[in-house]
């Protein structure tokens, strides 16, 4: 699976994408998570199985999920990303996940 | 405060990202976001030929030898290093408009080849213009950034709207042309029409008023860059900036054109410090490292200090926050602290949040402005951490004790309002065990 996450400039997301990638590793799921900035989704877009926004672009996931289309598109609550709990936003990737 | 912050969530928050997100906005923050590394090296090029102190009027001893090596130094690394920052920061003007041609081409999924040289070229055209008629190389640095924006801006799009309507497009596909020579062959007549558009409004313009283009556009600028650099206007931009990151959303509807004006300071400053003036006369107090140095200790905020307050709180969640978020506040990145502590929608810690930066911006203003401390002229890169980077920046040992200085006055500011947040927390954290 192929988890892009997108911020403003790629940057202050690097500890989330860690943690993510830890967190899907103990749970079995072959994960790959990569940060960049907003403005290159169109680059990534294709590679992508799932598409996670930082807190601090949030009211950018109208335009995002339109421009994704198929793919799958979740926020991530500010106070999971806050407290960095990658175990609450895999859960919550997951239950988006089946929901698609 | 319930209608307050739902006015904001559906009106304010949205124009910000609508702002945030436009393509000129983006591609201008990119641009100089690559241009950092670059920065950075061009200062430091600039820092190590220049030793804070004249060893000769020194008295013998230590602090003489260093400053006489480091000047022996200098003498002998001098060429290579002046070259490095010529190169970085005189040609900076130059950089931003190559990669806002290559940004903005990115956006509109365009090859960027063309529109990178079609902008590089058109800012060439207005930058070199000079009324006596020969090529003058003043306006490639900061003080041509103004110009680089808005030929960057005007010609992409006059060549999009060109090559989209296929104007002039000589169509040679039936003929047997190999693809990229047809490519180029379309394209003449909308390089031409550029070039020559650019050409004719320059030399209107310079007619008219007898200055080359760059200067007219500081001209034109000058009352909000002399906004931009006085105590007024730090507290208004740094207010602004803080109630946008309280709601959780980015500054960079704020940041990314204020950068324009920060980087246009700095480069003068830099460029007035390489021709010899004290560092204490420099032209411009607020600039590129007095905003993300001196402003934003510990991220936007200055919360570095709240981060070591949280560090050693009572409460299990703050602790558990502060020590995650202490490591990369050093390095001025805060969301952590925002999001986790958090202080984004936290009626308890606005306060503090809006007051710290402009309180440090408008401390640091004063001890620039009497003297106190050396103006700027070298920036280390916003993440470096504060008393190095506000060392690198001017070269002034003062500069360092005046961030310690700062980061304490924040821890000061905040301590009130986090104890009773802290206990807000403890009592919440009491009750959850007692259930």
């Amino acid at each position: 699976m192929n988890i892009i996450m997108l911020c403003n400039l790629g940057m202050s997301t690097g500890m989330m994408v860690k943690k993510l990638e830890e967190e899907a590793k103990n749970r079995g799921i072959e994960a790959e998570v990569h940060a960049y900035p907003m403005v290159e989704l169109d680059e990534h877009l294709e590679e992508a199985d799932a598409i996670l926004l930082g807190p601090q672009i949030r009211f950018a996931l109208e335009d995002i999920k339109k421009q994704a289309g198929e793919v799958p598109v979740m926020a991530i609550a500010p106070q999971d990303f806050g407290m960095m709990n990658a175990g609450n936003v895999m859960n919550q990737l997951e239950k988006l996940m089946k929901k698609g | 405060m319930g209608k307050f912050t739902e006015f904001i969530e559906k009106h304010i928050a949205p124009m910000a990202n609508k702002l945030g997100r436009n393509k000129y906005v983006v591609a201008l923050q990119n641009s100089f976001f690559a241009m950092i590394p670059f920065i950075t090296v061009g200062s430091l090029a600039l820092v190590l030929i220049s030793p804070p102190a004249d060893y000769t009027v020194m008295d013998p001893g230590i602090a003489r030898t260093l400053m006489q090596g480091w000047q022996a130094f200098a003498d002998f690394t001098g060429p290579t290093f002046n070259f490095i920052n010529a190169v970085t920061m005189n040609l900076l003007a130059f950089w931003i408009a190559m990669g806002m041609g290559l940004n903005l081409a990115k956006q509109h999924k365009m090859t960027p080849h063309m529109p990178v040289l079609i902008t590089t070229m058109s800012f060439l055209i207005w930058a070199t213009m000079n009324p006596e008629g020969s090529l003058t190389f003043d306006y490639l640095g900061g003080t041509g950034l103004f110009v680089a924006l808005v030929a960057s801006i005007v010609s992409f799009e006059l060549y999009r709207m060109l090559a989209e309507k296929k104007v002039g497009h000589i169509d040679l596909s039936g003929a047997g042309v190999p693809p990229a020579l047809a490519d180029s062959l379309g394209n003449l007549v909308p390089v031409i029409i550029i070039f020559v558009l650019f050409g004719v409004v320059g030399q209107i313009l310079m007619g008219i008023t007898g200055s080359p283009i760059p200067e007219l556009m500081t001209l034109v600028m000058s009352p909000l860059m002399g906004l931009v650099d006085s105590i007024g206007g730090i507290i208004f931009l740094a207010v602004l900036v803080m109630i946008l990151w309280w709601f959780g959303i980015h500054d960079s509807v704020i940041t990314g054109p204020l950068d324009v004006f920060l980087m246009n300071n700095y480069s003068a400053n830099m460029a007035a410090f390489t021709a010899g003036t004290a560092a204490v006369a420099l032209p411009y107090i607020v600039n590129e490292p007095f905003w993300w140095t001196f402003m934003t200790i510990g991220g936007s905020g200055a919360t570095l200090g709240l981060a070591f307050l949280a560090m050693t709180s009572k409460s299990k969640q703050i602790k558990t926050i502060g020590r995650l978020g202490v490591v990369p506040a050093l390095f001025n990145i805060n969301e952590p602290l925002i999001f986790g502590l958090p202080i984004m929608y936290n009626p308890t810690l606005l306060i503090p949040f809006i007051v710290a930066m402009p309180l440090n911006g408008v401390i640091t203003y004063v001890c620039m402005a009497t003297g106190l401390v050396n103006k700027s002229f070298a920036y280390g890169g916003w993440n470096m951490p504060a008393p190095i980077s506000a060392f690198i920046a001017t070269l002034d040992w003062r500069a360092i004790v005046l961030t310690i200085v700062l980061i304490v006055i924040d821890m000061v500011v905040y301590l009130p309002f986090f104890k009773v947040y802290e206990k807000q927390k403890l009592a919440e954290e009491a009750g959850s065990v007692q259930e």
